[in-house]
């Protein structure tokens, strides 16, 4: 099998399991007998037997390898894991850094590391665009639409 | 007559300078994210949705449909000048368009894609406003049983329109309909799918899902696959607009789009993608000159921009008149109207003709007003394009943040938005198109709303979907769309 129709036969699979799940889950909601016939089931029942068909069809064409299933995707670049690395740091950064250090600080965070992920070599420029960018919608986030973004740290300035 | 006295009360009420305010930050912000390659209307409607909550459903509506209505006259900029589409729908314009802005005609290709967008969305506007009325009439008779067969027809042929492959449309859109179960069962009161996680009762925000698809995960393929690296934007010089020659070569184009675009928009197909790719078959062999195309013929963007401009009208008419989205924006516009208590169907028009007039005559403003942004002022836009990559896409997530964080300030949500952008990458990465799942989100629950009125009301019987003609007509139809592909294939 191409590296490709192994990923495509692994999404299927994918696909596959999250039916199972679905069906298994929906066995567990409760229905009042009033509801029997039309209750909160059926349709998560349904849902499930479609994806696990749909991935079935798409496991047999994966494992054939049929020309039409197989994207001509590009591999990934020899710089991919090295992007990869980055953008994982920015976005756990700033799922950990938000609450305590509040929107601004964590924004700059992952503003840095995703642009050193596209390739930028100039951190502290980039940390300073994204502080700008962050400060910028934040207000404007804040006070246009009223979103509650926290205050952490940027409140007590 | 009722219709022109409803458009002209309609009219009155969108000239209110508050109004017109609107309407320009819309198609502005809605031009600005159709040039930026990565940014589209779908994802700049979810991230502002919290808009819902501080100002008035008219207001609101006039500023998305401005952002829908931008994004594609925005999206061929970008095809143009740096052969990479701002939008799906664009995807055609780039075959001439940016072959014409090698030869230093980018302005001629900019005015002929400008000016037919206008006259094509006009013309798609004006057939809006009188089809609109006519399939409320119709659709005032539709029961349950026929909304649910309407929903599982645009299920089916959303899956196979807006992906490459219909097993992939439906993963997707079953996917969808599976996030979308998640929550309380509104009718009755029953938590499903929630894992004992109380953050998950109220259901996984649209916006989490729409921003996790569409930024996160286009962020992380185009970090892994080495696209969205600089390109180089080619200058718009030499003169302004076009020559008397372009104009009797495009005309004709812009009408035979508007043609095709606007019906694909209106059934309940949706997808803006196929009628370009038709629309420029339908020039290339039309050509008094055929040997241009593939050179820089200025038909080949007149009409797929056309085209796409048309359709983008036309989904409007499902969507307003029987709360059918067929276009992941249409799904997220949708929402909107959820999220203040409105249901878009033919009750709308009885019951908010205020509203919905106004939206319409909003959109012929926006046209014009568009047409000025992206003709003199062109150049404000070229000056986006040059914004560097890393700076984008760090932007980007930074919105994605605003968007998932905003409304709840949770960070389980941040980490569902990380969680479905890891989806998304996937689904980008082996083809699957992502539209249908967010279609799937938001209109399943309503299919299965509808199911059960349906059920309840003929006492539990299934054959309730198959008795009713016309329930039992749709019901084919999407069997057969189901079908067929499979069987042609095989002959």
């Amino acid at each position: 099998m191409r590296p490709a129709a192994t990923g495509e036969f692994a999404v299927a699979l994918g696909l596959i399991l999250a039916a199972g799940a679905i069906a298994l889950e929906t066995t567990t909601i409760p229905v009042a007998a009033v509801y029997a016939k039309i209750g909160p089931r059926a349709f998560p029942y349904a849902a499930a037997l479609g994806l696990g068909l749909v991935g079935l069809v798409l496991a047999v064409e994966a494992w054939r390898a049929a020309p039409a299933a197989v994207e001509a995707e590009p591999a990934p670049s020899p710089l991919a894991r090295r992007a990869l690395g980055w953008l994982g740091v920015g976005l756990a950064a700033n799922a950990v850094l938000i609450a305590p250090l509040g929107f601004v600080l964590a924004s700059t965070a992952l503003f840095a590391a995703v642009a050193r992920a596209f390739g930028s070599v100039r951190p502290l420029r980039d940390a300073a665009v994204g502080c700008a960018l962050a400060v910028a919608l934040h207000q404007g986030f804040v006070r246009l639409l009223g979103l509650d973004l926290g205050s952490g740290v940027f409140a007590r300035w | 007559m009722e219709t022109l006295a409803a458009l002209g009360s309609g009219f009155a009420l969108a000239l209110d300078p508050v109004n017109l305010m609107w309407a320009l930050g819309g198609v502005t912000i809605g031009t600005a994210v159709g040039v930026l390659p990565g940014l589209g209307p779908a994802l700049t409607i979810a991230l502002l949705l919290p808009i819902t909550y501080k100002v008035g459903a008219t207001a609101a509506f006039i500023l998305f449909a401005g952002i829908y209505y931008g994004a594609m006259f925005g999206g061929s900029t970008t095809s143009i000048l740096l052969n990479t589409p701002g939008e799906s729908a664009t995807i055609v314009t780039a075959l001439e368009g940016h072959r014409m802005a090698r030869q230093g005609r980018a302005s001629a290709a900019l005015a002929t894609a400008a000016v037919g967008s206008f006259v094509a969305g006009t013309i798609g506007i004006v057939l809006l406003t009188f089809l609109a009325p006519i399939v409320v009439e119709i659709a005032l008779a539709f029961g349950p049983a026929e909304y649910f067969a309407l929903m599982v027809l645009a299920f089916v042929t959303v899956s196979a329109v807006l992906g490459r492959s219909l097993a992939k449309g439906l993963a997707s859109l079953l996917f969808g309909i599976g996030l979308g179960l998640i929550g309380v069962d509104l009718q009755t009161g029953q938590a499903r799918f929630t894992f004992g996680l109380p953050e998950l009762l109220d259901g996984i925000n649209v916006v989490v899902v729409a921003v996790g698809l569409f930024a996160v995960g286009e962020t992380l393929y185009l970090a892994l696959h080495g696209a969205g690296r600089a390109a180089t934007v080619l200058p718009v010089g030499g003169r302004l607009g076009m020559t008397g020659e372009d104009w009797r070569r495009s005309w004709k184009p812009w009408l035979r789009g508007t043609a095709i675009g606007f019906p694909f928009g209106a059934l309940p197909a949706g997808g803006a993608e196929i009628p370009t790719f038709l629309s420029y078959a339908v020039e290339k062999r039309l050509a008094t000159k055929p040997e241009e195309f593939g050179r820089g013929a200025i038909e080949g963007v007149a009409g797929p921009e056309a085209a796409n401009n048309a359709s983008t009208a036309g989904v409007l008419v499902p969507m307003l008149t029987l709360g059918l989205p067929t276009s992941a924006t249409a799904a997220i516009i949708l929402s909107a109207f959820q999220s203040y208590g409105l249901n878009p169907g033919p009750l709308l028009f009885q019951n908010q003709p205020e509203l919905v007039w106004t939206l319409i005559a909003s959109l012929y403003i926006g046209n014009v007003m568009l047409l000025v942004l992206n003709l003199p002022l062109i150049g404000m836009w070229v000056r986006i394009l040059q914004i560097p990559p890393p700076w984008l896409y760090g932007g980007i997530l930074v919105f994605a943040t605003i968007g998932a964080y905003g409304v709840s300030r949770s960070v389980v949500d941040l980490v569902l938005l990380y969680a479905i952008g890891a989806v998304g990458y996937a689904m980008r990465r082996y083809g699957y198109p992502s539209a249908p799942a967010i279609i799937g989100l938001i209109l399943g629950p309503l299919a299965e709303q509808e199911m059960r009125r349906a059920l309840t009301i003929s006492q539990g019987d299934p054959a309730v979907f198959v008795t009713q003609p016309l329930a039992a007509a749709l019901l084919a139809l999407a069997a057969l769309a189901l079908i067929a592909p499979a069987l042609l294939r095989r002959r």
